[in-house]
This record gives structure tokens, C-alpha cells and sequence, in this order.
């Protein structure tokens, strides 16, 4: 490959755009010719509060995970009874929430697109962006495996572990030791391994701040928000040292503020993204070489 | 510019020279009218007010840990060394000094305003070592942060202002660069003004944590 590759489609071709022109001002033959892309981007861009929705309906409401039911000074039995109790909505819940969190892929690759537009052939940024955001839905999806491993286990028999424990004996608390395992498995990760969402929003807030091009691909405040955010996450480690108390996973700076965060960061880039699709900047390369 | 915001307090002491008729070429070139401007720009305010609903929370978290057990909370505040935290408090009032003296000697031109920043720089590395030598000493009397509630919150809540004067130096350091620059221009005073803004708040929070943290008894 040479440079001449990434130069850009001549300047009558279809796919070259003025950056302002919007999507209800194109021919139809233009609007074919960005439309893929351009669904791609609203799809994307609608997986942000598509991925609250899915979050709620299964942390929320169906698994009962989010406000936490079992703070981390529970035991090991208060656990396992708390499994037991609804374990099929339970699972049920953890199957919307995987889905929730393996969606934040989609939500994060409209933000790197709309930053590729301005970075060149080594998009430095964007790759950061993106590598990031797989680390981080990879580890969060495992997480909802974690706590599925806790359901499953909790509300499972088969002929090596068979249901009649009697509640008490040393069977039943090593039983019951197990679930809360992965109880906690589940919350270290949510709340504990904050470092790659931390570095995905401090990437984003470098594409933006450091473009000294007078049209920048999202508003600088939304930089400077995307940096709050991405420290913000920092106070999840709290969930690591902590059994009680505003640090503990229950606690309002570890796990309300960082969520409350994050989901106005979703909410706001997701809206950003939106607009700048509607305004046509879609993919117009502001530098390709 | 007809009129002078300052309303007499600077004087220009390159006003006729060669020099100053530079700095005022390149001001005048990028300059926003000064009269209804927000310092650095508005995203930092956003950033501000943000991490200060944070502490603000962390403070009210602090408060209500201390309600609920009094006497530990007395107890294993009076381990802690305040006299470490009395200095720490000073070199950061001495460091936002500086700051504003800083800022103004860039909007005069003045050739020494990256001494003046270099200074609050070391005002922010001299508190880093003051605290990781409070840290040893607090874990040489026998204190972590698993201890209780008090020392949890003690060392957390410490080590993230910690982790945000780090940062504040990171961006002292940025100012320093650009203010050896020979000319300043608005922008360059902007971003001055950005990093200085995020140093007071450094300095707000401490102020409010160290009295917090260290002083107040039950």
C-alpha cells in the first residue's frame, strides 16, 4: 500500500461531502452512498440508552443487583438464600445485563468513528478507544458469567451435589462459601477493574481536547466531561478495601456516583454522536494521509 | 480595547518598546474581549463542579461515618501527625499564590511568569513527598487502611486528592512550557488560566479535607 491509497475519492465523486451538509439536503444518490455507514453510526449511537434499558430491565428489576440486595458483610448462607429465592428471574435479569454490557461495544464504536475522522492513517486515538473498550466489555461480560456461575450453582442439583444439604452442617456452608465466591467474583470485577474504562474516557477526551482544528469532532466541554468521568470510575476501587460504608460496593462514591457518571457519559456522547450523524458527518475525513 | 478592565492596577512595563509592541500584536490577533469572559474555558468549569459534587460526597460520607462511631473516630484522629498536614496546607496556599501571580505576570508579559509557575510546581512536589512520608509514618505506628473505617477513609480519601495534585502538576507543567514561550498570545493565557483553575481547586479540596480529616473533634 502506498499514500495514494488512502487519498481521498475525487471531489465529484459520490462519497465526497461538505462536512455541513445535512442528511435531508442530499440527492438520492448521495444518501445511498453514505446510508450504510450512516445506519451503521445510528445503531450505534442508539445502543447507549439502548444499554441502560437492557441494564435496567435485567440489573434493575428482574436480578435485583442494582441497588445491591446482599451487601458485602452479608454471609455466606444470606447469600445463597438470597440466589435461591428468585433464581430463575434471577437468571433471567443476568442474561438482559450481559446483553447490556456486551452492547457497549456497538455505543463505543460511534465515538472512535467520529474521532477517526480527524486522525489520519495511524489513528492513535481511536485505536486506544477501541482497545479499551473491548478490554472492558470482555471483563464485564465475564462478569455476568460470574454471577451466573453463583445462580447456577446456587439453584442447581445434579447427582455430585444433590440438594438435601441440611442448612447448618459443614456441607451446607462450604455450599453456600461457594455462591458467595462468585458473588464477590462478580462484584471485584464490576466496580474493581475500573483502569480500562478509565483510560477509553481519557482517549476520548484527548481526540477531543487536543484538536486545535476549528471544527472539532464533539464540543470541548464534552472533553473536559469525559475526563470528570473517566477519574470518576477511579473511586470504584473503593469496592476492593471496603465492607461497609460509602467505599463498600453498596456505597454511594463506589457504586451510585461512578454508575450516575457513566450513565450521563453514555447519555451525553451517544446524544453528540446522533447529532453529528444528522449534520452529516458521517465520513468525511477531515485528514487522511 | 478602549477601556482598561483592570482599571489602572497593571502597569505595562513594555508599554512603547519593540517588545511590547509585539506582545500586543499577537494578543490582539486571537483575544476575546475580556469584559463577560469565563476564565480558561467553560469545560473546565463543568470538570470543577463535577469533581466537587464528588468531594462533596466524600465529604458528607466522612461526616456521617463519624456520627455513627465518635469515639474511634477521636480515637485514631489523634494518632494522625498534623503537622504534616498544617505544611501540606500552607504549600498549597502558597502554591495558588503563585498561580495568580503567575497568570499575571503572563498578561503583562513579564519574562519570568514560568519561575513563578515552576515555583507552585514545587510547591505541589514538596506536599507529594510530605505525604508519602506522613503515609510511612502512619503505617510505622501501625495504621493501613484495612485498620477501620477512619484509617480506610483517611488514606483513600487523602490519596485521591493526591492523585488530583499530580495531575494539577502534570498541568503546572504544561504551563511552565508555555510560558517560556518569547511571546504570549490568549490562547496560551487560556490554558494558563485552565490549569491554574483546576490548582485552586487542588487547594479548595485540601483545605476543606485537611480540617476535616485532621482537626475537627467530636
Amino acid at each position: 500500500m502506498t499514500v495514494k491509497d488512502f487519498e481521498p475519492s475525487s471531489p465529484t465523486s459520490i462519497e465526497h461531502m461538505a462536512p455541513s451538509q445535512s442528511y435531508k439536503d442530499l440527492t438520492p444518490a448521495q444518501r445511498d452512498a453514505q446510508s450504510m455507514n450512516r445506519i451503521g453510526q445510528l445503531v450505534c449511537a442508539f445502543w447507549g440508552p439502548g444499554m441502560i434499558v437492557l441494564f435496567g430491565i435485567g440489573a434493575i428489576w428482574l436480578s435485583g443487583y442494582w441497588p445491591p440486595a446482599k451487601l458485602p458483610g452479608a454471609s455466606a448462607t444470606e447469600v445463597l438464600e438470597w440466589y435461591q429465592a428468585h433464581n430463575t428471574r434471577l437468571k433471567i435479569g443476568l442474561v438482559f445485563m450481559t446483553c447490556a454490557y456486551a452492547v457497549m461495544c456497538w455505543y463505543g464504536v460511534v465515538m472512535a468513528c467520529q474521532t477517526r475522522r480527524k486522525e489520519g492513517a495511524f489513528p492513535v486515538w481511536t485505536y486506544v478507544q477501541l482497545t479499551c473498550m473491548a478490554c472492558g466489555t470482555a471483563q464485564i461480560v465475564i462478569m455476568g458469567a460470574a454471577w451466573a456461575t453463583a445462580a447456577f450453582r446456587a439453584g442447581g442439583c445434579s447427582d455430585k451435589n444433590p440438594c438435601n444439604l441440611v442448612p447448618g452442617s459443614q456441607e451446607y456452608l462450604a455450599y453456600a462459601h461457594d455462591v458467595q465466591m462468585f458473588h464477590d467474583f462478580g462484584w471485584m470485577i464490576l466496580l474493581g477493574t475500573w483502569m480500562p474504562f478509565t483510560f477509553w474516557n481519557l482517549a476520548l477526551a484527548a481526540a477531543i481536547l487536543l484538536d486545535k482544528t476549528p471544527h472539532p469532532v464533539f464540543p470541548r466541554w464534552a472533553g473536559y466531561f469525559s475526563i470528570l468521568s473517566g477519574v470518576s470510575y477511579m473511586l470504584g476501587s473503593g469496592d476492593w478495601f471496603f465492607f461497609e460504608g460509602a467505599m463498600g460496593w453498596n456505597g454511594i462514591l463506589a457504586l451510585y456516583w461512578v454508575f450516575i457518571i457513566f450513565g450521563g457519559w453514555v447519555m451525553a456522547f451517544a446524544w453528540l454522536s446522533y447529532k453529528n450523524v444528522q449534520k452529516g458527518y458521517v465520513h468525511t475525513q477531515d485528514i487522511l494521509t | 480595547m478602549t477601556q482598561d478592565p483592570f482599571g489602572g492596577m497593571f502597569q505595562d512595563p513594555f508599554q512603547g518598546t519593540a517588545r511590547g509592541e509585539a506582545i500586543r500584536v499577537a494578543a490582539e490577533r486571537d483575544r476575546k474581549p475580556m469584559r463577560g469572559r469565563i476564565p480558561g474555558e467553560i469545560g473546565i468549569w463543568i470538570f470543577l463542579f463535577g469533581d466537587m459534587i464528588a468531594f462533596g460526597l466524600i465529604f458528607i460520607t466522612f461526616v456521617s461515618a463519624r456520627m455513627d462511631d465518635p469515639v474511634m473516630f477521636e480515637q485514631s484522629r489523634q494518632t494522625l501527625h498534623l503537622t504534616f498536614g498544617a505544611i501540606n496546607t500552607l504549600l498549597l496556599l502558597c502554591g495558588s499564590l503563585f498561580v495568580v501571580r503567575g497568570i499575571r505576570a503572563m498578561r503583562t508579559g513579564s519574562p519570568n511568569a514560568w519561575k513563578i509557575f515552576a515555583l507552585c510546581w514545587l510547591t505541589g512536589l514538596w506536599f507529594v513527598v510530605n505525604k508519602f512520608i506522613e503515609y510511612a509514618m502512619v503505617i510505622d505506628d501501625g495504621h493501613n487502611i484495612g485498620t477501620n473505617l477512619f484509617y480506610g477513609y483517611y488514606f483513600i480519601f487523602t490519596a485521591a486528592h493526591l492523585l488530583h495534585l499530580v495531575l494539577a502538576m502534570i498541568g503546572m507543567a504544561v504551563v511552565v512550557r508555555i510560558a517560556k514561550r518569547p511571546v504570549h498570545t490568549a490562547k496560551d493565557l487560556r490554558w494558563a488560566e485552565v490549569f491554574g483553575a483546576y490548582w485552586h481547586l487542588v487547594d479548595l479540596l485540601w483545605v476543606v479535607l485537611f480540617p476535616l480529616i485532621y482537626l475537627m473533634r467530636v
